[in-house]
């Protein structure tokens, strides 16, 4: 691994600006690598991704798969001993990093979410069989879970008639606008 | 009180819905579905939007707050991201951002009150009406990540241990064993995004519990109750433990049906206790 | 300060742990009458607790148990036990206090403790947690919270006790104590006491573990606490010293410590506990001791062996005794249903992922400030600061709020054993300088009954120790006791569990008046220690004290042959019939009393030296203040403010002009001490100055000797203008226009001095937090081995964290490199948590370069015949104990070259040995005589020899020509009695014909051969 040249606190300033979150206040303990159920599929452990964070690796950071892996679990939030709430650090980074247009680490990701919030986006709330037929669809795997959904459709577990109810469309475009 | 159901609890988790109505109904816990609620986002809103994650809870919050003081969240995602909105709104800046957003206010201060604190309060009760149904069945409860661990937030119980949920299994007759793990992660998502990691987290769940001698899985939140009964069921465990809802175990307890209670919507079968009932 | 014209000489010391002993023993000995006022119904404290001390993993009751004993026996001590302060009112000099005296059942005049009571108490099995040993053993109602407890009395707890918890108990107890010891009348106590001054120790309370659930502390039950751990290696623990699991009483093999529980934590206390990596270190090197299949790991963020000799621990840790430490947090301990062993996770250095069977984990648990403590504060109207602790200004660390109301100790801050006795001193000094005037008017000197001189043949008592099972666990001493029985003289000989408990002197005494004893043998530990109790026991008793004689089975045998334990009871036989071959010999000797010159020399006119001569001069006494330089306090210079913002040119001006106007208080600057002769109390100095030479008389001197700040070779230093070092940034901190800049902490920290100089990185936060300051805008990196922000210190890590600063861990194998290139400074770094190289372009590179002590303590170390260390630090009497006076009497030390310390600590450092030297002072005269040397005039032949060898010139040639020895000179050293060619020289105690009998003992049987 080559060197890296430590830049200016910038981009750990817009982070913490996004987030509210107190980045800088890391000092490497380990505790949140250490209690992380996923870390063993991240790229950087998010203590690690805090240190480049601090010395500005903005391309490092932002091109990461930790984010993406991370599954808001909250086991790094609430015992990190600098009461930095690091899985809203990571939900900051992947806002940021879409916004950028970076494609993200784990496609699925952010297919599964897109899809769950046009859901609501469009009725209010989700409807699993539409969600999950939709998710199939777009990932090119139509007959994934096949056995599953007519399992659970049989026992009941799947409205299969969504009604539309309260549209939030109004809510998501002025968020849309937002800057 | 008000109740918010969530998206689920009609679907995937009908049983949990179901027994929840019955159970409460049966302890005379007066629950009203907040009208015109909409989804709480999930870990899909605050997973890609910040604002959007605070903009959906925040609607329910407030109109639970236009009609009463307390409401009532089974669903542990939820709970979770109604009491984090609710944090978040305290502050101003946000406060303000977010009321323009939904063009809502919010006037009063809602209580949020975790089924398991509500079903706490009557635990004294459980124990008088309860029948032998599920007397002396050994069980593991399993909160998973949502229900306690909320950053910055004073939960309903303690977020590493916690013990509430043992509390009304005692009661209703059953045996809680103590296990390491209470709050470990499922894989939440990730039974939809990358299979083959869930399914390992999951199973290793439902290993300890067979390793500590349970004979039920119990729980509070929908989705780790979908989770495990789906990995033991996608993996054919030999030894597959049912996962039930707190509400259907002591709806048991109470004498309701297992059909009642859609014990038979599982996807690992409860038969055996029912066989033991 | 404001205060009464009425000043006291009666003094309150609340809390009776190590702090307040020290506290209560300086002032008493300075000559004031203490109440020392303990909520618990024994002294002892924290202390008692501890199997083991750091650095040195030294005997923790051993140390401890003389001073318990001592302050037990002290004339002037009052011990007020079951009592707190509820109520202060008057001013300093003339306070009232009430008391609240809580009931313990128990009359301790007569309880002798044997236990009876105990034994018959209803509940047959000890039911309930015992505090002592921190709920891993029982007790029951009526109890005696340890074996070495003073008072050593029982108690009754009535929380637990069946008679007042529903009235329907027979009573057992009262009715098996024979000396009607129970009342189970007594009732709570209130009642004031009149005191000049108040002195507060309440100390710490272990954090709760419980509260940091994650680690699963009383659910799992091999996840233990420190303090419970160490009740588990203690030999007079609820395991008897074995090490073994709650779960299922096997020997764990692998023992995981997690550090920084409870401390280093916002969700907890944001403060560094500052012991915690000490102690575990100690408790795992110990645990290998016990048991050499243990395997202890240490889990840590940073490992902070600040102090002095913790280095060496560390590395000796690290090293011999292969403790694994690795720098990564759990999160979380799970544990294995089947096994109850404990699974964690963390990641090596080259962050793998790793998960780890445990036998045992042990949480190290931090230091909070007592409830007691607390609520004690809010009493007594004291400020505390956001964490709970007492609230002190920086300059005067034992002063509290209110005046007249000293802090010491652990209720001022976190902090270890020397610490909290260096300013347990520090406040006896204060209070004794507060209430000069009045001293000696409440005391009540201790006196002895006549002396009788035995005639007739000896009647010898012999006491054979167990020490817990420091000698027992080895040695048969039932066989030895037996053994000493068929001596020769011998009329007594029994065991006894500790010799040196309060019950067991009294047994002594005793024994001595029944079987009419007229020699005493103790065989247990060194005479170091105890001797001087046993000799005042015997002399209590009516006895000469030099008809007493120490055998040493435990330094010298049992510790020593701990694996050959059938022999070793063969050499403590022999030891002791050596010893009792001594004490037929004994004779009595007189002592006599010398004067002591009321005045002290100050070696050094620094910081430490200033605030030694005021502290002393202030108690009355005159002081010599010496200083080889042009100035006081150039160790000052260019220092402006402290981490905490005190003002330290301010600070300067103070003190130099304070000593200057005082009238007890002689400068002398560009002077030396050429020459020093004479004794404790009489001491003789040349000073040589620009006035030529003097010779001052003093009856004490305090070496006050600061260090320097390393002048580095490192990183450019000197070569390049953008280089500079902590001091010379802080000389010109406000002309600094640098944007980037980059401190190297640990910079000329080697082989060669591989010790922590503990205030750099203070130096570094202070610095580069004013830097801030005046610019936020710059961009400051701080390139670390292990930050050593201890104590309450680490709250300023975190605001500099806060600030900005960014903080690079970088490894003692890899440290860092400067280069200019192009004009421009780079730093580059490797980066252990990211295992990579980063590159910062800098501005300014600033130098930590740490402490050394001055070279002039070579010259003072020979001129005093003092001990330097191996890194030219002095060596103090007893780094845990006495960490301010020198091992010869009447010399003491303070300074940053004892060790290196913030200002504050120096202060009280100085404080202390001040303090110490004015006990000295303030007792006028001395005891001299008894072991010293005789000439027999018929023998000498006047040849000189020893008036040549004499290290303390005690021989002259008398009148008659002939070589005699002036008794108060004579240190006892016995080289006079050795060399003298015409053997006409013998020393007390330690004749020929005694020491032949000894040799001529030792061979005449082999005692296997009976």
């Amino acid at each position: 691994m080559g060197s890296l040249v430590a830049q200016p606190l910038d981009f750990l300033r817009e982070i913490e600006a996004r987030s509210d979150e107190p980045v800088r206040r890391c000092f490497q303990c380990d505790r949140c690598a250490t209690g992380c159920p996923m870390a063993l599929h991240m790229q950087y452990a998010p203590n690690e991704l805090f240190r480049l964070i601090q010395l500005g690796a903005r391309e490092a950071v932002l091109s990461s798969t930790t984010f993406w892996f991370c599954v808001s679990c909250y086991t790094c939030s609430v015992r990190c001993p600098n009461d930095i709430d690091i899985a809203h650090v990571m939900d900051t980074l992947r806002e940021l990093a879409l916004r950028q247009g970076r494609g993200p680490a784990v496609e699925q990701a952010r297919v599964f979410h897109e899809l769950f919030l046009d859901c609501v986006r469009r009725r209010g709330r989700v409807s699993e069989l539409e969600l999950m037929a939709r998710y199939n669809l777009r990932l090119k795997k139509p007959c994934a879970r096949l056995t599953l959904g007519w399992k659970l459709l049989r026992q009941g577990r799947l409205e299969l008639w969504p009604f539309s109810r309260h549209s939030l469309k109004e809510i998501f475009s002025k968020l849309e606008e937002a800057p | 009180m008000y109740f918010y159901p969530g998206c689920t609890l009609s679907s995937s988790a009908r049983p949990y819905g179901r027994s929840i109505y019955w159970v409460c109904e049966r302890l005379g816990i007066e629950i009203t579905e907040l009208p015109d609620w909409t989804c709480c986002g999930a870990t899909s809103a605050h997973a890609l939007k910040r604002d959007l994650a605070y903009a959906l809870p925040a609607r329910n919050l407030a109109i639970a707050g236009e009609l009463g003081d307390d409401l009532m969240v089974a669903c542990s995602a939820c709970y979770s991201r109604l009491k984090i909105t609710q944090k978040a709104l305290e502050d101003s800046r946000t406060r303000e951002r977010i009321a323009a957003l939904i063009e809502k206010s919010f006037d009063r201060h809602v209580q949020i009150k975790n089924i398991l604190e509500v079903l706490g309060e009557q635990a004294p009760r459980i124990r008088q009406e309860k029948t032998h149904a599920v007397e002396g069945l050994r069980v593991v409860c399993y909160y998973g990540c949502l229900a306690t661990r909320i950053p910055r937030v004073m939960g309903f119980d303690d977020r590493e241990n916690p013990t509430l949920m043992e509390r009304l299994v005692v009661a209703a007759g059953a045996t809680a064993i103590d296990w390491p793990m209470k709050t470990s992660c499922c894989g939440a998502s990730f039974s939809v995004i990358d299979e083959a990691i869930a399914l390992k987290m999951s199973a290793q769940l439902v290993e300890m519990a067979y390793r500590v001698g349970a004979e039920a899985l119990v729980t509070s939140c929908p989705f780790c109750q979908y989770n495990l009964d789906w990995a033991q069921w996608y993996l054919k465990k030999s030894h597959a433990i049912p996962v039930l809802f707190i509400t259907q175990l002591v709806g048991l307890a109470l004498g309701k049906s297992e059909r009642d209670l859609m014990l038979n919507a599982h996807l690992v079968s409860p038969e055996k206790i029912v066989c033991r009932v | 300060m404001s205060g009464s014209e009425i000043k006291r000489g009666s003094v309150a010391v609340v809390g009776g742990g190590i702090g307040g002993i020290q506290t209560a023993l300086d002032v008493a000995d300075s000559g004031f009458y203490v109440y020392l006022v303990e909520d618990g119904p024994a002294i002892g404290g924290h202390m008692a607790q501890l199997d083991k001390t750091f650095p040195t993993n030294d005997c923790a009751m051993c140390m401890l148990s003389p001073k318990l004993v001592e302050v037990g026996r002290h004339p002037n001590v009052q011990i007020l036990t079951l009592a707190s302060v509820e109520a202060l009112e008057g001013q300093p000099g003339d306070f009232q206090i009430t008391i609240r005296q809580r009931p313990r059942y128990v009359d301790i005049t007569r309880c002798i403790a044997c236990g009876r009571c105990i034994a018959s108490c209803v509940y047959q099995e000890p039911k309930f947690p015992s505090e002592f040993e921190m709920g891993l053993g029982k007790r029951k109602p009526i109890y005696i919270p340890f074996p070495q407890a003073v008072p050593l009395a029982a108690v009754v707890d009535p929380q637990t006790c069946i008679f007042f918890k529903s009235g329907r108990c027979p009573q057992n107890c009262l009715k098996a104590c024979e000396r009607a010891a129970l009342d189970f009348s007594q009732t709570e106590r209130i009642f004031t006491l009149d005191v000049g001054a108040l002195v507060l120790a309440p100390g710490f309370e272990p954090y709760d573990a419980r509260l940091v659930s994650e680690y699963g502390f009383g659910r799992y039950a091999n996840v233990l606490t420190a303090p419970q751990f160490e009740r588990l290696l203690s030999a007079s623990g609820p395991t008897m010293g074995q090490v073994v699991r709650p779960s299922d009483g096997q020997a764990p093999k692998k023992i995981a410590f997690i550090q920084c529980v409870g401390s280093r934590d916002l969700r907890h206390q944001s403060y560094c506990s500052a012991v915690c990596c000490m102690y575990a270190t100690k408790e795992a090197i110990v645990a290998k001791e016990h048991d050499h299949q243990i395997e202890p790991t240490i889990f840590y963020i940073d490992l902070r062996a600040y102090g002095k000799g913790f280095e060496s621990l560390v590395r000796r840790a690290r090293d011999e005794h292969r403790v694994r430490y690795v720098r990564s947090m759990i999160s979380q301990v799970t544990e294995i249903p089947e096994t109850k062993n404990l699974l964690v996770r963390y990641r090596d250095e080259s962050g793998a992922f790793w998960e780890e069977e445990f036998d045992l984990v042990v949480l190290s648990v931090g230091m909070r400030p007592s409830a007691k403590g607390q609520e004690l504060a809010r009493k007594l109207g004291l400020e505390l600061n956001e964490h709970g602790f007492a609230q002190t200004s920086a300059f005067d660390p034992v002063r509290s709020t209110r005046d007249g109301v000293f802090v010491t100790g652990a209720f001022t801050g976190p902090k270890d054993i020397p610490e909290t006795v260096i300013q347990a001193s520090a406040a006896a000094a204060a209070v004794t300088a507060l209430l000069a005037p009045a001293r000696g008017t409440c005391t009540h000197p201790k006196r002895y009954p006549a002396e009788s001189i035995p005639d007739g043949a000896p009647r010898i008592g012999v006491f054979v120790c167990h020490c817990g099972s420091n000698i027992a666990g080895v040695i048969d001493v039932k066989a030895v006791a037996e053994y000493a029985k068929t001596l020769p003289g011998v009329v007594h000989a029994e065991n006894v569990l500790y010799a040196c408990s309060q019950d067991n002197l009294k047994h002594i005494k005793e024994v001595m008046c029944e079987k009419r004893l007229n020699r005493v043998v103790v065989a247990s530990c060194t005479p170091r220690n105890l001797a001087a109790l046993f000799q005042d026991t015997i002399r209590e008793a009516g006895l000469n004290k030099f008809l007493f004689e120490m055998v040493n089975i435990r330094e010298q045998c049992s510790w020593v042959h701990s694996d050959q334990p059938e022999q070793a009871t063969e050499k403590a036989k022999s030891l002791v019939r050596m010893g009792v071959a001594k004490a037929r010999q004994l004779k009595a000797l007189s002592v006599q009393s010398v004067k002591i010159a009321p005045v002290a020399l100050v070696v050094g006119g620094g910081l430490s030296g200033m605030v030694a001569a005021l502290t002393l001069a202030d108690s009355g006494f005159d002081v010599y203040l010496v200083e080889r330089g042009a100035e006081l306090g150039s160790d000052l210079a260019g220092r402006f403010s402290t981490l905490e913002g005190g003002d330290v040119q301010s600070l300067r001006a103070e003190l130099c002009d304070a000593v200057r106007w005082h009238p007890k208080i002689h400068i002398y600057t560009n002077t030396t001490v050429t020459g020093i002769s004479g004794f404790v109390g009489n001491f003789s100095a040349v000073l040589e100055g620009p006035n030529g030479q003097e010779r001052i008389e003093h009856g004490v001197v305090v070496i006050a000797s600061e260090a320097l700040e390393y002048k580095p070779r490192e990183y450019l230093y000197g070569q390049d203008r953008d280089v500079l070092t902590q001091r010379e940034l802080e000389a010109h901190r406000e002309t600094v226009t640098a944007k980037t800049i980059v401190m190297i902490q640990c910079v000329g920290r080697n082989a060669e001095r591989p010790y922590c100089s503990r205030v750099c990185c203070g130096e570094a936060l202070k610095n580069a937090l004013a830097l801030l300051e005046q610019d936020p805008n710059r961009r400051i990196y701080v390139l670390y081995r292990e930050m050593i922000s201890s104590g309450l210190m680490e709250d300023w890590y975190r605001r500099a964290r806060e600030r900005g600063v960014i903080f690079i861990r970088y490894d003692e194998q890899s440290p860092p490199s400067v280069r200019r290139e192009n004009d421009r400074l780079w730093v580059s770094v490797h980066d252990t948590r990211l295992r990579q190289e980063i590159l910062i372009q800098a501005d300014l590179v600033v130098l930590s370069t740490g402490v050394v002590p001055d070279p002039y303590n070579e010259e003072l170390s020979r001129l005093l015949k003092v001990p330097l260390d191996a890194h030219g630090f002095f060596v103090e009497a007893h780094i845990k104990l006495r960490p301010v006076d020198f091992a010869s009497s009447g010399l003491f030390l303070c300074g940053g070259s004892h060790a290196p310390g913030a200002i504050s600590e120096l202060i009280a450092k100085a404080q202390a040995a001040a303090g110490r030297a004015a006990i000295v002072l303030a007792k006028k005269e001395f005891e001299a005589g008894g072991i010293v040397a005789t000439v027999d005039p018929e023998k000498c032949t006047a040849c000189l020899t020893c008036l040549r060898e004499c290290p303390f010139g005690a021989v002259f040639i008398n009148a008659q020509g002939l070589a005699e020895i002036e008794a108060v000179k004579c240190q006892g050293c016995g080289i006079c009695a050795a060399d003298c060619p015409a053997k006409a020289i013998q020393l007390g105690h330690f004749e020929d014909a005694q020491e032949v009998a000894m040799i001529e003992e030792l061979f005449r049987e082999r005692v296997s051969a009976l």
